[in-house]
């Protein structure tokens, strides 16, 4: 449905976005993953149309977006990360103007408005002026635009930033809700357990770069099936590498006075080995986890750094 | 079918309006209030005027010189300027004293004979060291008393010292002429035709004067209305009660209107920038909260929306200049030229539009925008005339004046309230106005728009 062909962009000299490329499918939450300021935004920006790229571009369902960029934004739905509403409109006003501009009118406008603000769970509040709602309704209000003219591709930036659980449990079920009916997401996000739950296949991006793409099992074995143990102690960072050596089922990821984090292959079941070697040299461990394979350790193993939320 | 896109931005934009209008209530009652304002302090309606001097006046000659300054001060045109207070010399002194009066005039005692015989006397002048501008009228005023009685002195030599030979009855025909305390009527008509031949000896210069003082009144198409109206009101009450109305209260009423149409439009074009600037300044608000980039991924052209924003604002002040033409005509009873007025209210509006388009295209941020966008108003607005009458100001600054826009406005409104100017009349601050308009507006959209694309 969506194809994203070698798309660079730059602010001066920034490059924001580095030849990047990757494909959503119908039906499909395509989650780009990564920190602040990795690109995600930029990427985002030049697929709906707002940027102009340096190099590459986009296609919708064989519409080139720099040739028919009209046909192109109206097969697609855009939530940007801020709330981008008029406060001293209703929910029913913003929605009918942005529902306007895609071309809605009429009764079927009205009967488009009324049917999304239901699904976004703001049919109670939509005569109340926008400005008076709380932020997770707000942040409902915000998909609730995007989504009013029915797109075949709804590009979610950073939907769920700063707001509560509950709020944001509902935005994922919206939006889970939306890609039944066949529609293609692309999402940005830095939450992990957000990517991770949602997502059917997931752009792990960083510094400009898409580093890895696949479905979560991908992702996996193309890092490899790994446990992350983690201890912390009383302990020098040269005593624990005397007692730790590196072979093909342990590896450190980070080490230091106090710190260590171990990279465990799990088909060889070395995780109780490896810390029965570590106690039994008695080095003083205080705290002990062990993390189940998962996007962190992806992200981790990729990067050489942790994902903060 | 799909609706155009500067519709619905209008649309939405109208509507945003109104459910804040009180900056817009604001921009339409400002100029009234502030023009109601000057035209009350500056004018001589609304029962008050130009303040009059407040003046005591200590008589102690009580003679027939003393009494002809006295009437000096109730004559019509002095009583306008002058109020006066007959009283003691140590109670004049006190009201100098407590700031009650702005000056004293004593007259000394003696000082009628001294006038008569021509001796050297004096008129003594008490100002008032608190206040700047009533001593200063009253010394002027005495000064001109002194010297109308000096030339009069001078001039009536003769008579007078026949008048008070006879009084004093040193004058040897005084036994005859003079009965029982009263000049005879021989003696009447002596003195008269003394007079009267020292007044035919000086005929070439006293009549007619030499300088004749020429007042003109300009009247204006709106005051020209509201004289109109109110002699007809005046014509009525009179067959009505027999009254003939009260001329002072006409004319002041008058001035006041006057005044008013003077300052009013200097104040609505002001309002009418300023309101422009609130509305325009949406376009850095709205590249900040995100609305803007979000209508941009809309499938629209981005040209709609810019047009849409610069519209709205338009449609907007349009709304505010009817409603002030509505407020004006009732308060002044403009007898305009309605076409001519609302061409150029959108002539205005366009070129101040187009020209805010431009600052907001090339601001970074709507503070940064709105601060220099205000500035140069601020300046259109001193320079151009909306603030002070363009002949009160500086030469530099008349010349300066025609590069704003403030300038072409007020010279239209002003030509069509006052002179009753049609299209044709105002053709050029038209030209220039729409001109700026259409040029700013079409560089300040690209500009915009190649902001918003470049991610700025």
């Amino acid at each position: 449905m969506l194809a994203v062909r070698n798309l660079s962009k730059s602010f001066g000299s920034l490059k924001a976005v580095d030849n990047i490329s990757f494909q959503v499918h119908a039906g499909e939450i395509y989650g780009l993953l990564g920190p602040n300021g990795a690109g995600k935004t930029t990427t985002i920006s030049c697929v709906c149309g707002l940027l102009k790229p340096d190099a590459g571009g986009s296609e919708l369902e064989g519409i080139d977006l720099a040739e028919d960029p009209l046909a192109f934004k109206r097969r697609i739905g855009v939530v940007p990360q801020e709330i981008a509403i008029y406060g001293d409109l209703s929910a029913q006003e913003n929605v009918s103007f942005w529902g306007q501009l895609a071309g809605l009118h009429g009764r079927d406008l009205r009967r488009r408005v009324e049917d999304v603000l239901e699904i976004v769970g703001l049919q109670d509040r939509m005569k109340d002026r926008s400005s008076k709602l709380s932020g997770g309704m707000k942040r409902r209000l915000n998909l609730a635009i995007g989504m009013v003219h029915n797109p075949r591709l709804l590009l979610l930036d950073e939907p769920t930033v700063g707001i509560d659980v509950e709020a944001r449990i509902n935005i994922l079920k919206v939006i889970r809700d939306v890609v039944k009916s066949g529609t293609a997401v692309l999402y940005t996000t830095h939450y992990l357990e957000e990517a991770q739950d949602l997502c059917d296949r997931i752009g792990i991006m960083d510094k400009s770069c898409i580093l890895a793409e696949g479905s979560l099992d991908e992702l996996r074995r193309m890092v490899g099936e790994g446990q992350i143990l983690t201890l912390r102690g009383a302990f020098s960072a040269d005593e624990f590498r005397g007692v730790i050596v590196e072979d093909g089922g342990v590896r450190i990821v980070t080490l230091e006075d106090g710190y260590a984090m171990l990279d465990v292959r799990v088909e060889r079941g070395e995780v109780s080995a490896v810390l029965g070697r570590i106690l039994g040299q008695g080095i003083s461990v205080d705290d002990i986890s062990i993390q189940e394979p998962s996007l962190q350790g992806v992200f981790l193993k990729l990067t050489g750094r942790e994902l903060s939320e | 079918m799909r609706e155009p896109t500067v519709w619905i931005v209008i649309r939405k934009d109208l509507l945003r309006r109104l459910r804040s209008p009180l900056a817009s209530i604001v921009y339409l009652l400002f100029p009234f209030v502030f023009s109601g304002l000057m035209a009350l302090a500056f004018g001589s309606g609304g029962g008050g005027g130009i303040p009059r001097v407040q003046v005591a006046i200590v008589d102690q000659d009580a003679g027939i010189i003393s009494r002809f300054v006295l009437s000096v001060f109730s004559q019509e045109q002095v009583s306008r300027f002058f109020e006066t207070t007959q009283t003691s010399a140590e109670e004049a002194m006190e009201l100098v004293e407590k700031n009650k009066v702005a000056g004293a005039i004593i007259i000394p005692k003696g000082f009628s004979e001294a006038v008569l015989d021509r001796r050297e006397t004096h008129l003594k002048v008490i100002k008032n060291p608190a206040q700047s501008i009533g001593p200063m009228a009253i010394e002027e005023m005495a000064e001109m008393i002194a010297q109308i009685l000096d030339g009069g002195a001078k001039v009536l030599a003769e008579p007078l010292e026949r008048i008070m030979g006879l009084a004093r009855g040193t004058d040897s025909t005084a036994p005859r002429m003079i009965q029982g305390g009263f000049p005879t009527d021989e003696a009447v008509a002596e003195i008269a035709a003394l007079v009267n031949r020292t007044l035919r000896s000086i005929r070439h210069f006293a009549f007619p004067p030499v300088i004749c003082l020429e007042r003109t009144q300009i009247l204006a198409a709106s005051q020209d209305a509201a004289d109109q109206a109110e002699s007809a009101a005046k014509s009525a009450a009179a067959g009505s009660s027999g009254d003939g109305g009260e001329p002072d209260e006409e004319e002041g009423t008058s001035r006041l209107v006057l005044i008013f149409s003077y300052v009013l439009p200097g104040m609505a074009t002001f309002a009418l920038f300023m309101l422009a600037l609130g509305f325009m300044a949406d376009i850095p608000r709205e590249r900040n909260i995100g609305t803007l980039a979000r209508q941009l991924t809309s499938p629209v052209h981005a040209s709609g929306i810019i047009a849409g924003k610069i519209l709205s604002t338009v449609i907007m002040g349009l709304l505010v200049a009817a409603a002030m033409a509505v407020i004006g005509a009732l308060l002044l009873k403009v007898r305009a030229d309605l076409g001519a007025f609302a061409l150029l209210c959108l002539a205005f509006l366009g070129a101040a539009t187009g020209f805010l388009t431009l600052v907001f295209g090339f601001a970074r941020s709507e503070q940064q925008g709105s601060t220099l966008a205000s500035i140069v108003i601020m300046v259109m607005a001193m320079v151009g005339g909306s603030w002070i009458p363009l002949n009160s100001l500086p030469s530099f600054c008349r010349m300066l004046a025609p590069a704003t826009l403030n300038y072409w406005a007020i010279t239209g409104f002003q030509e069509i309230m006052i002179s009753g100017a049609g299209i044709v009349e105002i053709a050029q601050p038209l030209a220039i106005l729409f001109t700026v308009g259409i040029v700013g507006t079409l560089v300040g959209s690209w500009i915009v728009q190649r902001r918003l694309m470049q991610g700025a």
